[in-house]
């Protein structure tokens, strides 16, 4: 009986036993399969997402629109014939991180402008030292420095290279640094856009005027500033030297500067301007007081042989505010201050009725000279409490006065002259440190834009960099101190000490 | 769920696991805090917020190595078999708790947040996108250890394996760099044409970066918030849950 007990449970026991094979089997399967299917939706999820509408899904949150392209540069891609090819190339391996790096900005910038401009624009990063026939591709016969341009961007548009500097994209504020006992640039505004858009649109549709600077021999610094304002506005810049003994104004010229004058002119060059404001110049002044009055320099040449010709002299006085509403925030010597005007072209230009001026020379017009065939107006003015004073610095007498000035002949095509008896409208030290939307830069900008009747511009505002720094002021060094030791010592050893007391009750219950 | 998110929860402080990690998170943020505060004099809390996302390599096997290994070890682990919770419910739970503790130390980087504001500092929106990214990390992260600590009964072995596991996604930039490099010796044996070579190192590159959370949520700093990275960081943290899961579910039926 017992026998055949046993060989009826075997049976069973091989039937169960298979049957919880097969059922392990099949969760083993299922298990299997599963985590297989799930991998596959995920990737193919993550694909779609980030491929497909990974660009309709990333939103630039910057309240400056650092990584945004502006409306005028959407406009401008659009007006872009189909099948236009602007290709950029970084002119370095893609960084995989750029923090604290110029980068931080221009990356994904430069993602927009070929999002946005339905393929017309393309990016791309070439390190020329892993591939260098891309030297050689973009510029084969070596015109335009590509071979020396490695870290940089390169604009390239049929043929035409155009080579941007990532440190020049932005602009820049001196500030002395307590830590290195130095001074340091700080980077103030983004203008990469500007920069980017600017670049592209020369490329395309080439420069559509011409102005020279004439530059201050003593000077080493050039005028950047106002060189790329006037390189956005589609003008091409080139210098030239007031002491040069053969001083002339090439026939090309359709607005000069006469940028930051800081000495007196040569008889040369007083002739060569009056000639070509003669012939229907444009003309723009404008001169530093300080360096003048440091070097003990006169104006002569330029009073008597060009202004005096149109009615305006530049006296040897500058202007000291004393009415506090004109007085700039945080400057108390008065030198630095808000000059009005009450010109409704002045205020439409600039897009304001105060200007800043720091140290202006006072200008008067030469009622001599000063004839029907042309027109002197003040541009803009001090307050009528504000005090002339001298050379050496001596109150004179109180009144209001002209600091910027504006002599135009009355016939069609004939002269315009602006005379500026400060420099904080076009030098690099005040035009590095405000945005493009600053009064002053925009009095300037459009009065290039009617001088030369330049309309179709796409002007792209600079934006705000955000500012990091804190109140060294509200922090002692010995608070710094404290707060730190607490901060990296004091709670960590805390709750270390929590931890050992932790572990030793566990160890002795 | 609940449940088991207390008990794992709590046992972080009834062990030194917890004060562990929370002071060597305390000390990694404050140090970086401390670095900016002194030599910059301006304080960019994205940056290190940034900073401390390379850390988590460190932070994240000290917490979990001990949430399934621990439990296997001890046998305890019989009783997520035998209770009437799922154990889908069991691993969330003990992922959320771990994720519990991640947030906590993060109140380091709001006293950093609220010292910068009071000294005229900003909390701009590129620290909040790196706030947003932190998190998403965390939850990735916390989900591979896990992952690592339920596939051995070995504290150590589920740290080593978690740590590597990060690393190597640390350092899938260098890697793809690498490889691309690689590439571009070996196809320059069998073409000339120096562009076609770019390109595939390029499309190699990309291909081994897209794996790679750090590259993907850059951009969050500067401000430029992406739905995409967010949705990997998430996604890749659903599967090594599942995987998890999967893991513990395997001793239904493999001990059968």
């Amino acid at each position: 009986m017992s026998d055949n007990k046993n060989v009826n449970k075997a049976p069973k026991e091989k039937k169960v036993k298979e049957a919880v094979d097969n059922r392990s089997k099949v969760l083993k399967l299922t298990s299997i399969f599963s985590v297989i299917i799930l991998i596959a939706i995920v990737i193919l999820f993550n694909v779609i997402i980030d491929k497909i509408l990974g660009k309709s899904l990333s939103f630039d949150m910057t309240a400056s629109g650092h990584n945004t392209i502006s409306e005028q540069s959407e406009e401008y891609l659009n007006s872009l014939p189909d099948g236009a090819s602007i290709r950029i190339v970084g002119l370095f391996e893609e960084p995989a991180s750029y923090s604290d790096t110029p980068l931080e900005y221009i990356v994904p910038l430069l993602q927009d402008y070929a999002k946005k401009s339905s393929g017309k624009v393309t990016v791309e990063y070439v390190d020329p030292t892993a591939y260098p026939y891309i030297i050689s591709e973009l510029d084969p016969t070596g015109i335009y420095d590509v071979a020396n341009s490695a870290g940089l961007y390169a604009v390239c548009y049929e043929g035409k290279v155009s080579i941007i500097d990532p440190y020049d994209c932005f602009t820049y504020e001196q500030i002395f640094n307590e830590s290195i006992g130095q001074p340091v640039d700080q980077p103030r505004y983004n203008i990469a856009e500007s920069k980017f858009t600017n670049t592209m649109i020369n490329l395309t549709k080439g420069y559509t005027n011409k102005a020279y600077i004439v530059a201050d021999p003593r000077s080493t610094v050039k005028s950047v500033q106002l060189e790329a304002m006037l390189n956005n506005l589609g003008v091409e810049v080139e210098y030239l030297d007031y002491s040069d003994a053969n001083f002339k104004v090439p026939l090309d010229c359709e607005i000069l500067f006469l940028n930051g004058v800081s000495s007196d002119i040569t008889e040369t060059c007083a002739e060569a301007l009056n000639t070509y404001l003669s012939i229907g110049g444009k003309m723009v002044v404008t001169a530093d007081f300080v360096r003048i009055a440091n070097n003990g320099a006169n104006l002569n040449n330029l009073n008597t042989k060009v202004l005096n010709n149109r009615g305006i002299n530049i006296e040897e006085f500058t202007v000291r505010e004393t009415n506090s509403t004109y007085m700039f925030p945080g400057d108390a010597s008065g030198y630095v201050f808000y000059a009005s005007t009450s010109d409704q072209d002045v205020m439409s230009l600039g897009g304001s009725d105060k200007y800043v001026v720091q140290t202006p020379f006072i200008l008067n017009k030469v009622s001599t000279k000063y004839d029907s065939s042309m027109t002197v107006t003040s541009l803009l003015t001090s307050s009528a409490q504000a005090v002339k004073v001298d050379y050496t610095g001596t109150d004179v007498i109180q009144g209001d006065f002209s600091v910027a000035m504006k002599s135009a002949g009355v016939n069609e095509g004939t002269y315009e002259l602006y005379v500026f008896g400060f420099t904080t409208i076009t030098s690099d030290d005040y035009m590095s440190t405000v945005p493009s939307s600053d009064s002053n830069v925009k009095l300037i900008r459009n009065i290039v834009k009617g001088s030369l009747n330049v309309n179709d511009t796409f002007e792209v505002e600079s934006k705000n960099l955000a500012n990091y720094s804190i109140d060294t002021s509200k922090l002692s060094l010995n608070g710094s101190s404290a707060m730190i030791v607490i901060l990296v010592a004091g709670i960590p050893l805390a709750l270390i000490v929590a931890g050992v007391i932790v572990y030793t009750k566990r160890k002795n219950l | 769920m609940t449940a088991i998110y207390k008990r794992e929860f709590f046992s972080y402080f009834r062990s030194p696991i917890g004060y562990v990690a929370l002071a060597l998170f305390t000390f990694l943020s404050s140090y970086w805090f401390s670095m900016y505060l002194f030599n910059r004099g301006a304080i960019n809390l994205a940056q290190e917020i940034k900073a401390i996302r390379n850390y988590l390599i460190l932070i994240v096997p000290i917490i979990t190595m001990a949430l399934f290994s621990e439990d296997k070890k001890r046998g305890t682990e019989v009783i997520y078999y035998t209770s009437p919770i799922s154990l889908f419910n069991v691993v969330c739970g003990k992922f959320l708790a771990a994720m519990t503790l991640f947030a906590i130390m993060f109140v380091n980087i709001i006293i950093h947040m609220i010292i910068t504001v009071n000294l005229g500092g900003i909390v701009n929106v590129g620290t909040w996108g790196s706030v947003i990214v932190y998190f998403f990390f965390a939850a990735l992260f916390i989900s591979i250890g896990t992952f690592a600590s339920a596939i051995t009964d070995s504290q150590l072995i589920s740290a080593i394996v978690c740590f590597v596991i990060l690393y190597v996604i640390n350092m899938l930039t260098s890697i793809a760099g690498m490889v691309a490099t690689g590439v571009q010796s070996l196809l320059s044996i069998f073409t000339d044409d120096p562009e076609k070579i770019r390109k595939v190192c390029d499309a190699v590159q990309n291909a081994i970066l897209w794996l790679d959370p750090f590259s993907k949520t850059n951009d969050f700093v500067y401000g430029k918030f992406s739905i995409a990275p967010l949705v990997f960081c998430f996604s890749g943290t659903v599967v090594f849950i599942y995987l998890t899961y999967r893991v513990l579910e395997k001793k239904r039926w493999s001990q059968a």
